[in-house]
């Protein structure tokens, strides 16, 4: 047929079987079908336009061949791909001779709407490129032929071919690797996006490829044709194709919707994708369907990292590494670390419990990969460790160290795809691959929280804008596990609420820790937090240098510890929404509405005193909560600062109170907590001058260092001290039997029966650590800040100073030489800096600007001492 | 065709995009930005360290609007973003020769 009638006749052909091709998907939604089909169609195009401008033998001309690469030498061609196509020429001359028609027969191409990446090589510029370029090699990975010399395409297939590959393979390796990484990084590591580019992203069809490819590189033959031996190999395989099945659906989809290369599933093609039932033939909820795509994801991303696994040394056969673990592991672990795998030590054995936990934790402390044997134990075993899960306290105790360690993301998210995370806390399921719509969010719900607890573990190395602050004020925290629960269960709610999802994430939080059995403190804590996650960020939306907004922030806020916990959780909450979401600016404005409501929770402290007549909300909870009479509990906080009753439990409250009614019979009550952390010593007595002074001495001489103390005043003269210390000696720790003696040693203390000064004396020479215990090279220079103005009753004296043992008596003995009254005392260390802040009177007035002075240079005295 | 440049308090900016909405201009441009004007910045102390805040946080919002609608996008900024304190911002007008829709080519106001 002369070219005049044959060309119209080809074009002709492919608008109708191109046409064919899209029908049938669109009727039956089969993506793998719909690849093919479309490849075979452009082979066919290929071949009649070859027929036209090249040489009317389709086998012909020696010496020329046309072999189609990449996606479309795979045969997986979608409807708007690129198609890659090498003109393949034995030598320079009979490229030279082709080059005109080989033209013609690519802008034909062209001019169907094909959008053709032709390359024309002679057989020793292919092995030579290919050195130079690495992404052509990997190309040629995916081959098959598509028109002229046929013996020649055969020697180039099965010789030449495998025989470079072979010979580039390292090079070829770390570059399949290097783009692997690279992607996935561009990607925020995740494969949780809200709309996804199904393609590129982790768990796309490129991470398909690359497991083909390296299987390929390194074994000659694609994974997917290799006989599996193992039944688990053979299901993961199974999984695999069924994903990149549906992925090959959804991209056929996403190209006919858009009429071009469009691999981002928006949210207008995912309700059209949920609608037709992309996949899987039927419609189904959005919702639904979207977590098909992150479970078909998962499983794609799952055999990448496996394949790139192989990438590393080779491993020495199991065996030998166990017996390697059995020699050097102390008898009975569970589970080893080798060569950054963890294995278990008895991988035939069911599973147990505490070895699974043992796991994740190793996982969270050392960002190590589960060995195959040992996910292989994990799959499967769900049934089996949900019958041994350790009730309460116990179980808490088995997911803090996960929470607690660096990489406690990564061991999460592994617990959350083996299932393990939502068997114990299945308050979590309702946010498995969650998407909510907004403008903001990048990620699932279930990965946004992962990265939440990433970011503040990342915080220690942070180079971020204000990075350094916020770790600051991370390490300040006596209770990081209750901050990172809070993270874990802080947008549960939107699992199973369409309105405002924070209620039912208290909800579902204190569920959660009632099962855990925490204290009333633990409970309070997080469930308060998650009820107020969201309002710092709602503060920043107002004018925060305004002092309206501050106050009302401090109001709900309440208290300092909840404030640095808040600050905290919004900071990861902000910076898990998307890589660029915490804007210096915003980063900024954050902190510095901390500062702000720090500041004005420290400074208006004795403004906001409670009066039992106007039961506020809270001192209801406590009347509600408590089986003391409510004229006990009102008598007793009647003139005490809003402060006390924000952060006591209503059971401490209703205890206190009670104890303040024994007054009348004892000089003084002391509750004692001991812990191998801090310990707590709360005394309840009638003020009296150098009582503060007094018991911080004393707690000296015992060889206690004060952490945090804090001291409160009733209307009624009462006070209620309270301090934390660390016993660095283990004298009540390691010794109960001390603990009557020490009580009775404060009680002497505060009735004057024992004169603290006495006990200082006696006080080994050698306590010289400091209240953390921590000594360092740079000191905290001496700083002392007047305020006349925040307190409409009291001075405030801020006294920065390096931290030293018995510096708080000092401090207090001073004051207290100079009449001056404590109402208020909060007593913090930074580092070696010991930072508190004391509210002062003086006969019952602000101390004028003489005592000041004469204060300060007293101060300065004692303090800056040699 | 006219471009507003409002400097806003960044609490104010819900309020302005609304007031604009509701004038009909759906369109704009919002920059994170620092700086003052009359309002100057101010120190606060924490833990004996200083926090100076010479610039302070705003809210840039650009709008390119049609000459006959000016006014009335101008009165929405006005009354949205107004407390009657010193940094409420200012409001910056001026011309626009072209606007061009970067998807099909559209020109002039109806690229807008």
């Amino acid at each position: 047929m002369p070219p005049s009638k044959a060309l119209p006749q080809a074009r002709q052909t492919f608008r109708t079987r191109s046409d064919a091709v899209r029908n049938a998907f669109l009727s039956t939604g089969a993506g793998r079908a719909c690849v093919a089909a479309r490849s075979d169609l452009i082979d066919a195009t290929a071949v009649s336009l070859w027929q036209i401008f090249v040489e009317r033998d389709e086998y012909g001309p020696a010496g020329l061949t046309l072999l189609a690469t990449g996606g479309f030498g795979r045969r997986e061609l979608a409807p708007f791909s690129d198609l890659d196509m090498l003109f393949l020429a034995a030598s320079p001359e009979r490229e030279q001779k082709y080059r005109e028609l080989i033209r013609q027969l690519t802008q034909e191409m062209w001019d169907l709407g094909l959008r053709v990446s032709a390359t024309t090589r002679t057989i020793s510029e292919c092995a030579d490129t290919s050195v130079d370029n690495p992404e052509f090699a990997i190309s040629l990975i995916d081959r098959h032929y598509v028109a002229g010399d046929f013996e020649m395409f055969e020697k180039f297939d099965k010789q030449l071919v495998p025989s470079f590959l072979k010979k580039l393979c390292d090079p070829l390796i770390q570059n399949v690797a290097s783009l692997y990484r690279t992607r996935h990084d561009r990607y925020g590591n995740t494969l949780f996006h809200l709309e996804p580019n199904i393609k590129e992203c982790p768990g796309g069809l490129r991470d398909s490829h690359v497991s083909e490819w390296i299987a390929t590189l390194l074994d000659g033959t694609p994974d997917k044709e290799k006989p599996s031996s193992e039944q688990q190999a053979a299901s993961n395989r199974e999984e695999w194709q069924v994903g990149v099945d549906f992925l090959l659906g959804v991209r056929c989809f996403l190209h006919y919707r858009s009429e071009r290369d469009d691999n981002v599933l928006y949210w207008q093609a995912q309700d059209d994708a949920a609608k037709r039932g992309v996949g899987y033939g039927a419609e189904m909820p959005v919702e639904r369907w979207m977590r098909h795509y992150y479970r078909h994801a998962r499983a794609i991303e799952w055999r990448a990292q496996r394949a790139m696994e192989r990438i590393q040394p080779p491993q020495p056969r199991l065996t030998y590494r166990l017996r390697q673990w059995r020699s050097n592991s102390p008898k009975g672990r569970p589970v080893a670390l080798h060569r950054g795998k963890l294995i278990l030590a008895d991988a035939s054995a069911e599973i147990s419990f505490d070895a699974a936990m043992t796991v994740f934790q190793r996982m969270a402390q050392t960002d190590a990969q589960l060995a195959r044997e040992t996910e292989e134990a994990l799959s499967g075993a769900l049934q089996h460790l949900a019958s041994q899960l350790p009730p309460g306290r116990a179980l808490w105790n088995q997911i803090r160290p996960v929470l607690q360690a660096p990489f406690a993301a990564q061991a999460l998210r592994s617990m959350h795809a083996f299932g393990i995370l939502d068997m114990l806390i299945p308050e979590f399921h309702g946010i498995d691959a969650l998407v909510i719509r907004d403008a903001y969010h990048r990620y699932t719900v279930d990965e946004h929280t992962f990265l939440t607890i990433d970011h503040l573990h990342r915080l220690e190395n942070s180079d971020a804008p204000w990075g350094k602050e916020f770790a600051n004020l991370y390490a300040e925290l006596d209770r990081p596990d209750l901050l990172l629960l809070s993270l874990l269960l802080h947008d549960t709610g939107k699992g199973r609420s369409d309105a405002a999802h924070t209620p039912r994430s208290v909800a579902m939080a204190a569920s959660v820790v009632d099962r855990f059995e925490f204290s009333q403190e633990e409970r309070d804590l997080v469930t308060q937090l998650i009820s107020i996650h969201l309002e710092m960020s709602a503060a920043l939306r107002r004018d925060i240098f305004d002092a309206e907004t501050v106050r009302a922030f401090a109001a709900i806020v309440g208290s300092p510890e909840m404030l640095r916990v808040l600050a905290l959780l919004t900071y990861a909450d902000i910076k898990a929404v998307h890589t660029d979401a915490l804007t210096p600016w915003k980063a900024e404005n954050l902190w510095r509405l901390y500062i702000a409501t720090s500041n004005f929770l420290d400074r208006n402290l004795d403004e906001v005193r409670v009066h039992a007549d106007t039961a506020s909300t809270r001192l209801k909870e406590i009347y509600a909560a408590s089986a003391v009479e409510n004229a006990t509990i009102d008598r007793f906080v009647e003139g005490l600062p809003e402060r006390y009753l924000r952060t006591r439990s209503a059971s401490q409250v209703s205890g206190h109170a009670r104890l303040a009614e024994e007054l009348s019979k004892h000089p003084a009550r002391t509750i004692l907590d001991i812990s191998d952390d801090i310990c707590q010593l709360t005394v309840l007595a009638h003020d009296r001058p150098f009582l503060f002074a007094d018991l911080a001495g004393a707690l000296s001489a015992w060889g206690m260092d004060i952490v945090t103390a804090e001291a409160f005043a009733n209307l009624q003269g009462v006070v209620i001290d309270t301090f934390r210390f660390t016993d660095r000696y283990g004298t009540l720790t390691l010794n109960p039997e001390e603990h009557p003696r020490f009580k009775q040693m404060v009680g002497d203390v505060v009735s004057r029966k024992t004169s603290a000064e006495a006990l200082m004396k006696g006080r080994p020479s050698n306590l010289k650590a400091t209240r953390s215990g921590v000594r360092r090279k740079v000191r905290a220079s001496l700083d002392l800040r007047f305020d006349d103005t925040s307190s409409s009753h009291s001075t405030l004296l801020q006294v920065i100073a390096p931290d030293s043992p018995g510096l708080l008596h000092l401090l207090t003995r001073t004051f207290a030489e100079h009449g001056c009254d404590i109402g208020v005392a909060l007593i913090d260390t930074e580092g070696d800096a010991a930072i508190d802040v004391f509210y002062l009177t003086h006969a019952g007035a602000k101390l004028e600007a003489e005592l000041q002075a004469t204060l300060a240079a007293d101060l300065r005295r004692l303090l800056e001492k040699p | 065709m006219q471009k507003i440049e409002a400097i806003i308090q960044p609490g104010k900016l819900e309020a302005v995009k609304t007031a604009l909405i509701e004038a009909g201009i759906d369109g704009m441009t919002i920059l994170e930005a620092r700086g003052h004007g009359r309002q100057k910045g101010h120190t606060e102390f924490y833990r004996g360290r200083e926090y100076s805040v010479d610039l302070l946080p705003k809210i840039k919002l650009e709008v390119v609007v049609d000459d006959e609608v000016l006014d009335k996008a101008v009165e929405a900024i006005l009354t949205a973003a107004r407390s009657g304190k010193i940094g409420d911002g200012k409001i910056f007008i001026s011309r626009i020769d072209e606007a061009i829709r970067i998807r099909n080519d559209e020109r002039g106001p109806r690229a807008l």
